[in-house]
């Protein structure tokens, strides 16, 4: 990476005048002379925080939370009772049943909490109700400070054909599409036979992959366009559709950027997401191998300028299509931290967990993100419980036994432990490992190396196909796009591996001596119960395994 | 210890004894003596001369799990008698533990092989559960709104006219 490379735009606009920091907003009392942005006090910060989320993400919260010395509360569904974002918080309390709708969505019983326990402000997570608009009012009607952008700007992002426009007006170029001004469905097929097929039919309120269907026929759109609507209908209670021409060979791009209430706007470099199934990412490096120095100016640049055309605070990501040509295309801005937001914290030494928070108590970015430095490369896999054996269908159960990787350059964000049950209500993703290394080669021996070391016992996860993704030639290559799975392991099966036999010694020795300890080796625990356990009968009685 | 286990597509009788300190196995081939140790509830040291394995077991009913070498195998012990397949031949069958969200037929409907019959629900996706062949709806087992656990009769077709 050159120097050049590595300096960021910091000031997209003149400080701008000192607008009163949204601080922790207690009841709203008579106005106090602003503090200078550019004091010298430490920022303000919060004493407590509601996290609105679960598993991983409540985990990674959490952690920040705790090194700056704030309260971290958790909510859980039923289910969720004895999930690790639950059992590792201050103070924990039960929102409702399974259904999202009747605990993590729940906005009624989240501000009820979150007042009960004495919070000052929510953190949204990702999912759920981070690009919810009038959750982050009523938090705000209840003198709890939303940790994400001001609400106009989710909204004015949240649907995507309304951002689709901004950018247009704001010179930012975007996919060629329709305006969805009518859901009719016969007007949007229209619009697609114009277009051209294949097309995208995208859920303007989606995300994920929900509500996002390839139409490769006109004869194939009307039941695509239903599906589609069905799933944005109940996953985000808005069933607008739009379609967006299908890209022949793009890359997934994206920029991280971050706001501060002082004027400061910055980009935190990309992110290449190109490695997906079904629309979901699941492989995301930095820097991305098809950057040039002047390629990140000119999208950094852009990604800065789409920020400001929405007025934006906190941490956001701009996300690309770049072409074959090296064109790129607005696709859309996620207005909350992203899953794959640990790479960049990896290459630039920043916490975004914390920048969140700083910049939501009204202090201003610190130097470190004003004028970031990319260092090193970073990758993440994402382990989802799914069994690549069997179409990947989704495999809830119990996990048995968990043995996390660790040692240099390698980081685990996930929420298992041992006697863990996944259940079908939530998305199946499990823990996400992040490696980071002095150049992609490196990052790549770590992850091969992480992956391996990795054992998740009990229900099937992907972790022999993401490994299969980084065995192929066009993988190390750096030759991503979209469609790369598609192209390289569309007929993938899984490895029939042979157990050596020392493995079926250890298996014989499970059954004949398990969980009775040996001179040397540590005492029995019970954190999955065999029948030597229940033989000695109080043992098992710990709930369910549970730690 | 004689027992036979179902790895992939594969059926492997093993044969084990315990000896104290070592345990001799023989899983088809000759027969090999590994020294032993456990590290922690489920996780095993096995060695051969200075040759040795971390290995790590768990187990469910007959489900065996066991990481060694980097990978993880998936096993059954496998009760001889006991035909694989499971659910119900002739019906559309939950491939995975899910929600009915949409049953798209009823008794009587004519359909034709890959219509969608029922839409499940799992880990926040949808899918379409297809007829495997044209026919006749006998039976629909799935009430919209409640859990299926995988390998059940979600609906069932009537058997084939001049079918043996």
């Amino acid at each position: 990476m050159s120097a050049k490379a590595g300096k960021s735009k910091s000031q997209a606009a003149a400080p701008a005048a000192p607008a009163a920091p949204a601080g922790p907003a207690g009841p709203t009392g008579p106005a106090a002379p602003a503090p200078s942005p550019w004091s010298t006090q430490p920022p303000k910060m919060f004493r407590k925080v509601l996290i609105a989320n679960r598993g991983e993400i409540a985990i990674r919260i959490q952690r920040t939370l705790r090194e700056l010395g704030v309260g971290a509360v958790a909510v859980y569904s039923e289910p969720d009772a004895r999930a690790s974002h639950v059992t590792r918080a201050d103070e924990a309390y039960l929102l409702g049943p399974a259904e999202a709708a009747q605990s993590y969505l729940n906005q009624d019983k989240l501000i009820e909490i979150a007042t009960y326990a004495g919070c000052d402000a929510v953190h949204p997570g990702y999912g759920f109700l981070s690009e919810n608009a009038a959750f982050a009012r009523r938090c705000a009607g209840a003198g709890l400070v939303f940790i994400g952008p001001p609400p106009a700007a989710i909204e004015a992002m949240g649907s995507k054909i309304g951002a689709r426009r901004i950018m247009q007006k704001s010179g930012v170029p975007v996919v060629p599409g329709s305006d969805g001004a009518s859901q009719d469905l016969a007007v949007i097929e229209k619009a697609a036979a114009a277009i051209g097929f294949p097309v995208l039919v995208k859920a303007s309120a989606g995300g994920g992959g929900k509500g996002m269907r390839i139409v490769e026929r006109a004869a194939d759109f009307r039941g695509a366009a239903t599906l589609a609507r069905g799933e944005a209908e109940k996953a985000f209670g808005d069933g607008t559709l739009y379609v967006e021409k299908y890209l022949e060979s793009p890359r997934h791009i994206e920029f991280q950027v971050f706001a501060d209430a002082h004027g400061n706007c910055v980009h935190l470099f990309e992110r290449e997401c190109s490695i997906q199934r079904r629309h979901q990412k699941i492989i995301e490096e930095t820097p991305s191998p098809a950057m040039t120095p002047d390629l990140r100016a000119r999208m950094g640049e852009a990604a800065v300028a789409a920020a400001l055309a929405v007025d934006y605070r906190g941490a956001g990501t701009i996300e690309f299509m770049l072409d074959a040509y090296g064109d790129f295309y607005f696709l859309e801005m996620n207005t909350r931290l992203q899953v794959e937001h640990p790479i960049t914290e990896m290459v630039t030494g920043l916490d975004l967990v914390r920048l969140q928070l700083e910049v939501a108590a009204g202090a201003p970015l610190p130097p470190e993100a004003l004028a970031p430095v990319q260092r090193g490369h970073a990758l993440e896999c994402r382990i989802y419980a799914e069994d690549p054996a069997h179409g990947f269908l989704p495999g809830s159960g119990t996990v048995q036994r968990i043995r996390h990787p660790g040692g240099p350059g390698v980081r685990v964000d996930g929420a298992l432990r041992d006697g863990l049950e996944v259940s079908i209500h939530y998305d199946p993703m499990l823990a996400k490992v992040i490696t980071v290394g002095r150049d992609r080669d490196e990052s790549w021996l770590r992850m091969r190396r992480a992956l391996a070391e990795f054992v998740i016992l009990g229900i099937p996860t992907n972790l022999t196909y993401l490994q299969a993704i980084l065995e192929t030639d066009a993988y190390r290559r750096g030759a991503l796009t979209t469609h790369f799975l598609a192209e390289h392991l569309a007929d993938w099966k899984p490895e029939m591996v042979p157990l050596p036999d020392a493995g079926w010694a250890a298996l014989a020795l499970h059954d004949l001596v398990g969980g009775r300890a040996r001179a040397g080796g540590a005492a029995a625990d019970a954190s999955v119960a065999s029948p030597w356990d229940t033989l000695t009968g109080w043992r098992h009685a710990a709930e369910n395994g549970g730690r | 210890m004689d027992r036979a286990y179902r790895h992939g597509d594969d059926v492997v009788k093993v044969s084990s004894r315990l000896d104290g300190d070592r345990i001799h196995v023989s899983a088809g081939e000759a027969a090999r003596t590994f020294s032993w140790e456990e590290l922690a509830p489920g996780e095993y040291l096995v060695r051969e001369n200075g040759v040795q394995h971390r290995c790590v077991v768990a187990r469910d009913g007959d489900e065996r799990w066991i990481w060694i070498d980097g990978h993880v195998h998936h096993l059954q012990i496998a009760s001889d008698a006991r035909p694989r397949a499971a659910g119900t031949a002739g019906a559309l069958n939950s491939p995975m533990p899910g929600q009915v969200l949409k049953v798209l037929v009823q008794p009587g409907d004519s359909v034709r092989k890959n219509q969608t019959l029922v839409i499940l629900e799992a880990m926040k996706m949808q899918y379409e559960m297809m007829s495997p062949r044209d026919g006749t709806v006998a039976a629909v087992h799935a009430r919209e709104g409640t859990q299926v656990p995988g390998g059940v009769a979600l609906v069932t077709l009537a058997d084939e006219p001049g079918a043996p």
